[in-house]
């Protein structure tokens, strides 16, 4: 049975009518054509599906439609303000912390969680933040060094 | 006089990062298009069994679903997994090996060889549908025994799983000078083993492919591929459908790694959409990506060696036996490249590969091909001559290595000679920058061992069993900014931020107006597609000829357009200057708007060019590990890795750099967690992120990368590969460097914990005192034996 759901989506009002048991990866992607956030295992094993919900991050395709209720969530999609990107989004294209680019959204929202709550993260905090993050194509070390720019320039 | 590079050799900014950092790029799996199908496959519960019936009765009937399909259906035309035109399929598979053993793949089969393979497929309105669908097929299977590893399937009584130069196996024996006669010369020889496991790619983005059909029988398949050529001439090979009709594009990828250099699901996917006349998805689950796709072959390997007194290695006899998996696919190559990638002046050498099948998924092409393998074995035994020899390795490495000016130890069947090699500045600035020749630090912990080691490998810069092939594009809009037409793929690996590169260097534009498209059959131009290391210096070399060629008509226009003569002019950062002092004299700008509107005989600047390779440059790299293994768990925490690449000429140091750390940390994973684990039924036991260890952040070291650079004179702007040699050494590295720890020689990948405990006891037992490396356990045995 369906049931009536609202949540925000980068700031946006949603109000909508549901399986409750869809996944959020599923809403944002097949209902909200939001298809930068990404699905990489479907078991919350890589977090390329990594969102931030209510300030923290979560992997979409653990979260069920009656989880969002009332909710607020970012998406990559969410980030760029007036046309300009995110400083974290800035400093992965700068730091070449960017190759395949399907984990990129994930780790950009785990590391935007991160400073959410932290904003003066220790290397090895910012590397807990990313420890649910998959990647094979970097080895992690331009994309520590790209998160770690962000907390120094802040 | 060296022209000053404006655009070659500097941190670019990736053409694709921006699309990616926000979310805007595409993926094959974010195509939706309208009144698109859903497919599915129903797989096998049983390893190796016989088809006796399928009733899809039941599942047709579903609301909801539009076909199933059986191997009755499909086009019983074989196909090899490798996707190599017929012509070179083969490799160094001998004659007597007939086609129909190589082209041993069906779309689907009235047999099943392995666990999980396809047996139907289904496509309906969507997902959930499907997948009931599946569960409504009725399949009567005729189970046969089954073999799953290398000595299982050589045994006598092996159940019959392919044909080869015998059952189970294919032969090939490689033979360079008179080994008898080396050993002979020899003063020294030794002999070791080792085995080493399979090694899953876990591209990030899941294999998928999207076809549509169009009522005028116009395919187009949009694909997760590396090899989007060799796609489209399977699909037309096997469903009979010109490569008019054919359009195959890959969109913005998630990983390759080789995974995607085989055959994936594309043709399967279009013979369902010309069957329903509907765009058709075919995507796999990450459990049928890590368990079902290709793997890096499982291996035992026999290296034996014979050394003189002064340390030259006058002899090898080395044996493979590489688990192939069910089907051929790329096996014969990968055995081959385990034979040329031998970095060493060795005379006399006899080379023995043994292809044995049995019934795992096939194993195939993964970054390295070969290389990580036989380097592992090689590079652990060669530190284990030198030490018992009380050598310095690195010494006993230079004095046994290639020369330039000597025959490039790649070449099978070509005359190539080897024109540039940097191992040795590798090896000084490696060694340096790990403090190889510094006294040893001593561990942090009584409860830690401490060790250093390195190895070294040698990798190809494109395909080395023949002259490589490429061609590129390069158009001048009218307002001086450049199209780049590439046929090879960027898998994320950023060769068309590379390409864009050459070509704005050539040119003599600025990179942010160079656009780069890759890898769309209908648009760019012919490509084998991106594997074996070939994009910066085969693809990169027809990017430059195409350049030279757009530049030359730039340039005579220019000519016309300021009344000077051509040969007087240049480019540069957007202008076209006086070749002798370098003034400026018309922007490009206004040269290609002159070519279109005002020229005398206008003209669009466009020009296309070939590159068939005259060489394949081996590209080197020493890493260097420093580690620490936890006496109590056998942890192993690598302290420091530095890695030290000649790549000729690194185009864009951080896509270099990316490169070599991306693939530092696959070597890690193969070296230290991954491992693919069967049950006794040839399921596999560990399809998940979970129990199938990916290095995460936190395992990762700090990798130094260092580039060297002796230029390649055939390369573009001196270019070499890169993109896989990275892989290769880091696993004989860190054994080398667990030796030194322990005193003992890891011999069977990968290092788990248990294993390196064991060699924590195995030095417990001896009670050495003093540092192990120091100690010389094994004699060397005498010759003549």
């Amino acid at each position: 049975m369906n049931m009536q759901i609202e949540f925000k989506v980068n700031g946006k009002d949603y109000s909508m009518d549901v399986d409750p048991k869809l996944r959020l990866l599923d809403i944002l992607r097949d209902e909200l054509d939001l298809t930068g956030t990404k699905e990489g295992c479907g078991e919350g094993e890589c977090g390329t599906c990594t969102v931030i919900m209510d300030k923290k991050a979560v992997n979409s395709c653990l979260v069920l439609a009656s989880q969002i209720q009332g909710k607020e969530i970012i998406t990559i999609e969410g980030l760029e303000e007036n046309g300009e990107l995110d400083p974290l989004q800035e400093s992965f294209v700068k730091n070449g912390a960017i190759q395949c680019g399907y984990c990129t959204p994930g780790m950009i929202m785990s590391a935007k969680a991160l400073f959410m709550n932290n904003p003066n993260p220790t290397d090895e905090e910012i590397k807990t933040a990313i420890e649910g993050n998959l990647c094979r194509c970097t080895g992690y070390g331009k994309i520590v060094t790209a998160i770690r720019e962000v907390r120094d320039e802040k | 006089m060296e022209k000053n590079l404006n655009v070659v050799g500097k941190r670019v900014q990736r053409v694709d990062a921006i699309d990616k950092a926000t979310g805007a790029a595409k993926y094959t799996s974010d195509m939706y298009l309208p009144g698109m199908l859903i497919a599915k496959l129903l797989r096998s519960p049983y390893a190796h069994a016989n088809i006796k019936s399928i009733n899809t009765e039941k599942a047709k009937a579903l609301e909801g679903v539009k076909a199933v399909v059986t191997w009755e259906d499909v086009p019983r035309v074989r196909y090899s997994t490798a996707g190599y035109p017929k012509e070179t399929i083969p490799g160094l598979v001998p004659p007597t090996v007939p086609m129909t053993e190589l082209e041993d793949h069906y779309l689907l089969d009235n047999k099943v060889r392995y666990y999980g393979e396809a047996v139907a497929a289904v496509v309906a309105v969507d997902e959930k549908t499907a997948n009931k669908a599946l569960e409504l097929i009725d399949v009567e299977y005729e189970v046969l025994d089954a073999a799953f590893t290398i000595d299982e399937a050589l045994a006598e009584d092996a159940p019959f799983i392919h044909g080869g130069t015998s059952k189970n196996v294919i032969q090939t024996e490689i033979i360079k000078g008179d080994t008898e006669q080396g050993f002979k010369e020899a003063d020294y020889i030794f002999e070791d083993f080792y085995t080493t496991q399979g090694q899953q790619h876990t591209c990030m983005e899941s294999s998928c492919s999207v076809a549509n059909y169009e009522p005028s029988g116009k395919i187009t398949l949009w694909s997760t591929t590396q090899v989007p050529y060799h796609i489209r001439r399977g699909i037309s090979e096997v469903l009979g459908i010109p490569m008019s009709k054919i359009r195959v594009i890959k969109p913005t990828l998630g990983g390759g790694f080789g995974e995607r250099q085989m055959v994936q699901n594309e043709i399967l996917t279009v013979f369902l959409a010309q069957y329903v006349k509907k765009p058709v998805r075919l995507e796999i689950s990450r459990e049928e990506n890590i368990a079902l796709t290709t793997r890096r072959h499982p291996s035992q390997i026999r290296i034996k060696s014979g050394v003189k007194k002064d340390g030259t290695i006058v002899a090898f006899d080395i044996e493979t036996k590489t688990n192939a998996g069910a089907y051929t696919g790329h096996s014969p190559y990968v055995t081959k490249a385990m034979f040329t990638k031998v970095p060493y002046r060795v005379p006399n050498v006899t080379y023995r590969g043994n292809i044995v099948y049995t019934n795992l998924s096939d194993s195939g092409a993964f970054r390295g091909y070969g290389n990580p393998q036989i380097s592992f074995a090689r590079e652990c035994h060669l530190d284990r001559i030198a030490k018992e020899l009380g050598r310095d390795p690195i010494e006993f490495r230079l004095q046994n290595f290639v020369r330039v000016g000597e025959r490039n130890p790649l070449s099978m069947n070509q005359d190539w000679i080897l024109e540039s090699c940097g191992i040795k500045e590798c090896f000084e600035k490696g060694a340096k920058a790990i403090g190889y020749y510094e006294p040893r630090k001593p561990a942090s912990s009584k409860n830690k061992l401490r060790g250093m080691g390195f190895a070294v490998s040698m990798h190809v810069s494109g395909t080395s069993a023949e002259p490589d092939f490429s061609s590129a594009q390069v158009k001048i809009n009218e307002d001086g900014t450049l199209i780049v037409l590439i046929g090879s793929p960027d898998l994320g690996q950023g060769s068309d931020t590379s390409h864009g590169q050459v070509a704005a260097e050539i040119v003599g534009v600025k990179m942010e107006n160079v656009k780069v498209y890759s890898a769309d059959t209908d648009f760019t131009s012919f490509d084998m597609g991106s594997y074996a290391s070939r994009q910066s210096y085969v693809g990169g070399n027809a990017v430059r000829k195409a350049a030279e060629k757009a530049k030359a008509q730039l340039l005579e226009f220019a000519a016309e357009m300021t009344g000077q003569d051509v040969r007087n002019l240049d480019t540069a950062d957007g202008w076209v200057i006086r070749r002798e002092n370098g003034r400026k004299i018309a922007t490009i700008e206004d040269v290609a708007h002159f070519s279109v509107y005002n020229a005398r005989d206008r003209k669009f600047i466009n020009a296309t060019a070939s590159y068939q390779a005259l060489n394949c440059p081996p590209s080197f790299a020493v890493h260097f590990v420093d580690l620490e293994i936890d006496k109590e768990t056998g942890e192993i925490e690598i302290l420091k890795f530095v890695a030290a690449h000649d790549v000729g000429k690194a185009v864009n140091p951080a896509i270099v750099e990316a490169q070599i750390e991306g693939s530092v940390a696959q070597g890690m994973g193969f070296s230290l967690t991954e491992d693919m684990i069967y049950d006794k039924n040839g399921r596999m036991l560990n399809p998940n992120f979970t129990d199938y260890k990916v290095p995460r952040a936190k395992d990762m070291p700090k990798v130094e990368s260092i580039i060297v650079e002796d230029p390649e004179p055939s390369g573009p702007f001196g270019a070499k590969g890169v993109g896989e040699i990275g892989i290769a050494p880091a696993p004989g590295a860190i054994a080398n460097a667990i030796y030194e720890a322990t005193g003992v020689w890891m011999k069977d990948l990968p290092f788990t914990k248990e294993k390196v405990l064991k060699a924590v006891e195995q030095y417990e037992a001896r009670g050495a005192k003093e540092l192990p490396f120091k100690e010389k356990e094994h004699e060397a045995e005498k010759s003549g034996r």
